[in-house]
């Protein structure tokens, strides 16, 4: 029994082995391949028959997809023959994503975009020219939109995005830290630099006499965030042909020392030794921090808090003017889309009166176009005073100078400015190291 | 018990089912030192290369992956190295200049270098002196053994993301765990972790024990192949517990530790999830490592040519280091009592 056993064995493995043949092999590995490169190609063009897909993408969290995904409802139940595709790209590589797909040829027909990449991407074909769209659509005329956020997108004479949402900065406050600490629950409408650290001095305390600092007066700031105390100052962040920093001239100067007094003389920002493991929104709304510059895209967030008296301050006058930073969305076409007139329609759509009502309904940021923005976006049950952020975004935005080589300059600047808020190197060491190095950077010399 | 086929079975099947493979061929004899049938021979070449074909065939979708994705672009990489390209223009052929840069006119290169070289050097001995200590306190006989084995393993499959965020909560200089214990150990000022530029690379050194449950069990598993016989002897001899311990466990375990050496070192050089997450490179660049930088050259300042070149670079770094290294192991690797 045991020898037949033996003797039967090699002759089934023999069987087994013959019966599947090269040729077997062969087609299961071409169909294995086939099947591993076939639904890409699919997804990205299949098309139901007698309707135009365009695929829109977009990046932000759930709360951004619902905003999105009515506004593609109703447009498909206005246009039956076009399907909207959204793609939603969460995370912080959105660009970078949005650049592979550049390469890869298969960008989508709408992108959001935004200010920091945009100049790179423009310059490099990834953005159709608008200009001639325009042309016959008067309703999306400049003067339509806020200044800020229509120029963002705009490089010589040509209209790359258009913007569906703005932001602009302003000061959110803690009414009953400005109580406890004896001053009025509001600031002065018109404030300046002096009554802002006044009032930050004083909100700055030791609650429970400790010796150490338990809720400060303002949030400390990147160095990006101090460009409206230089505008405020009279000077800017780069020449009108942005071939180079100007953050040497005394004006630019006195907006930095602005915070660094802040930060090293005054003492009403934490240091980061003095900062707990908590975002700056959190602080503020845990109390930690009484003032927080920010921009409108956390308005509708703070709103859920209940347990704060809060609102929303102008920004402080400056030595010369007032001054805010304008942020923008917009919404641009690839140049690659063989459906640009349909990508036109949704681009519309989104720009329309009920379109921009969608993203203020849902507290995303300020419509870019200002007549429908001074209709929807200020909220009447409220007590706060959300239209301040109109009125800047309206008569004292600014908006930041962005060249092709943007990130990479603010790298060097963020490494020079932590040396800042550490206190190890002042103002004019920080414009000294920096501006050589950056400025090479702008005129390509570092290639 | 080994039984015989019988003489009426045909020789090459016996061979197949001994897996011997020098039955397919024309011009070897057998086991049982019968010459071939050379009648069947052109019909076992047939089945030969037809199962070597069908082998082929099998592995064929790891080779085209590995031949495309691997080798193929590790190769395109080189002449993009030679490229100035930021893949939506066109390329523009710069020779030697991205390499040029990197030594020559990019401090950020040498910072990032030495940063990484900082990490590496003095990460990877504490972390094979932390599993190696580790392994040997695993290795007695104590209550409970398997689940400390496990605490101290669990850490080495957690995702590096989640590990960064742990490790930032314990480091927080306010409220973090370790300045916790530093000021109830009579610390008052406790160090800023990775908000100071001096102690954020020392930060990322002391997380980096954290996942060492790898490389213990390489060092467990060594330990418990060292045979008894040769610490007996030696304990009879009157060595004491250090001195079986530094002479005869160590060199035992040295083909262990040359190997978690090298991958240590690869893995030194190419930090990146640690210093991108937790600090973004700083602060003031304190942590920019090699790959970060490579990073940033590539997918936020759109520098391919130029991060071809890095990646290219520090390939060249790792390979002459573990060279070095394999090298260096003819004089302290022990094989079973031999030096290697």
């Amino acid at each position: 029994m045991g020898l037949t056993g033996q003797r039967l064995k090699p002759v089934i493995r023999e069987r087994r082995t013959q019966g599947f043949s090269a040729p077997a092999a062969l087609l299961l590995v071409l169909l294995l391949l086939a099947w591993a490169a076939l639904p890409g190609c699919g997804r990205l063009r299949a098309a139901e028959k007698n309707t135009i897909t365009i695929r829109s993408s977009f990046w932000g969290a759930a709360q951004d997809a619902k905003v999105w995904q009515e506004l593609a409802r109703e447009f498909e139940r206005q246009h039956p023959n076009i399907r909207i595709q959204l793609e939603h790209i969460a995370g912080q590589d959105y660009h970078a994503k949005l650049f592979a797909m550049a390469v890869g040829r298969c960008l989508p027909d709408v992108m959001a975009t935004d200010d920091e990449p945009f100049r790179f991407l423009s310059d490099n074909g990834v953005y159709e020219d608008l200009t001639p769209y325009l042309a016959h659509e008067p309703q999306l005329a400049r003067n339509q939109f806020y200044t800020a956020a229509y120029d963002t997108f705009h490089v010589g004479k040509r209209q790359y995005a258009l913007p569906y949402i703005a932001h602009c900065l302003l000061i959110y406050y803690n009414r009953d830290h400005r109580r406890a600490a004896g001053l009025p629950p509001d600031p002065k409408p018109n404030w300046t630099w002096e009554d802002f650290n006044h009032d930050a001095i004083a909100l700055t305390r030791d609650l429970d006499g400790d010796g150490r600092i338990d809720q400060f007066g303002a949030n400390r700031l990147s160095w990006f965030y101090c460009l409206q105390w230089i505008w405020g100052a009279g000077g800017t962040d780069m020449d009108p042909q942005m071939t180079r920093y100007v953050f040497d001239t005394p004006q630019a100067k006195r907006g930095f020392q602005f915070h660094y007094d802040q930060m090293h003389k005054y003492h009403i920002c934490p240091m980061e030794s003095d900062l707990p493991n908590m975002t700056w929104e959190s602080m503020f709304l845990t109390g930690k921090v009484s003032m927080f510059m920010t921009g409108s895209w956390w308005l509708e967030q703070c709103r859920q808090a209940k347990n704060i008296d809060w609102d929303v301050a102008p920004m402080p006058r400056g030595p010369v003017c007032q001054a805010t930073r304008a942020t923008t969305e917009g919404l641009a076409i690839s140049p690659q889309s063989p459906h640009k007139q349909e990508a036109w329609e949704w681009i519309k759509f989104v720009l329309s009166d009920a379109g921009q009502a969608v993203f203020a309904r849902y507290g995303r940021g300020i419509p870019s176009i200002r007549r429908v923005a001074q209709q929807v976006f200020p909220d009447p049950k409220t007590p706060q005073h959300e239209e301040r952020f109109l009125y800047a975004l309206d008569r004292y935005a600014h908006i930041t100078s962005i060249h092709a080589h943007w990130l990479q300059t603010a790298r060097v600047f963020d490494r020079e400015w932590d040396r800042v808020m550490m206190g190890k190197i002042n103002i004019d060491q920080f414009v000294r190291i920096s501006l050589p190095e950056v400025n090479a950077i702008v005129r390509g010399e570092d290639e | 018990m080994n039984v015989q086929p019988p003489p009426e079975i045909p020789v090459s099947l016996s061979r197949r089912d001994t897996g011997d493979a020098a039955g397919y061929g024309p011009s070897h004899a057998g086991r049982d030192g019968r010459r071939p049938v050379r009648a069947g021979s052109a019909t076992r070449r047939r089945r030969y290369w037809g199962q070597t074909l069908e082998g082929y065939l099998f592995v064929a979708p790891w080779i085209v992956g590995f031949v495309t994705f691997t080798v193929g672009a590790m190769l395109y990489a080189v002449w993009m190295s030679f490229q100035r390209w930021n893949l939506l223009a066109p390329p523009q052929f710069v020779g030697l200049a991205n390499y040029q840069k990197a030594f020559c006119r990019d401090p950020l290169f040498w910072q990032a270098l030495a940063n990484t070289a900082y990490y590496a050097f003095v990460s990877v001995p504490l972390r094979i002196l932390a599993a190696l200590l580790l392994a040997v306190l695993l290795n007695q006989s104590v209550r409970g053994l398997p689940i400390f084995r496990t605490i101290f393993y669990l850490p080495s499959v957690v995702t590096g993301v989640a590990t960064s965020m742990l490790w930032m909560l314990l480091l927080n200089p306010d409220v973090g765990g370790i300045n916790f214990v530093l000021r109830r150990l009579g610390v008052a000022h406790p160090p800023g972790w990775l908000t100071d530029e001096h102690w954020a690379m020392p930060a990322l050194i002391l997380m980096s024990l954290w996942s060492v449950g790898g490389m213990m069990l390489i060092f467990l598993a060594g330990l418990q192949s060292v045979p008894d016989e040769l610490l007996d002897a030696a304990h009879v001899d009157g060595a004491g517990a250090w001195h079986r311990f530094r002479h005869i466990t160590v060199p035992m375990l040295t083909p262990a530790i040359l190997f978690n050496l090298v991958i240590s070192v690869i893995a030194g050089f190419q930090v990146f999830t640690q210093t991108y997450i937790m600090t973004g490179g700083g602060p003031a660049n304190a942590t920019l490592t090699y790959v970060l930088y490579l990073y940033r050259n590539a997918f936020e300042y759109f520098r391919i040519g130029y991060a071809s070149a890095l990646a290219w670079i520090l390939f060249f770094i790792i390979l002459g280091l573990t060279l070095l290294i394999l090298r260096s192991s003819a004089f302290w690797v022990h094989y079973e009592g031999e030096r290697h």
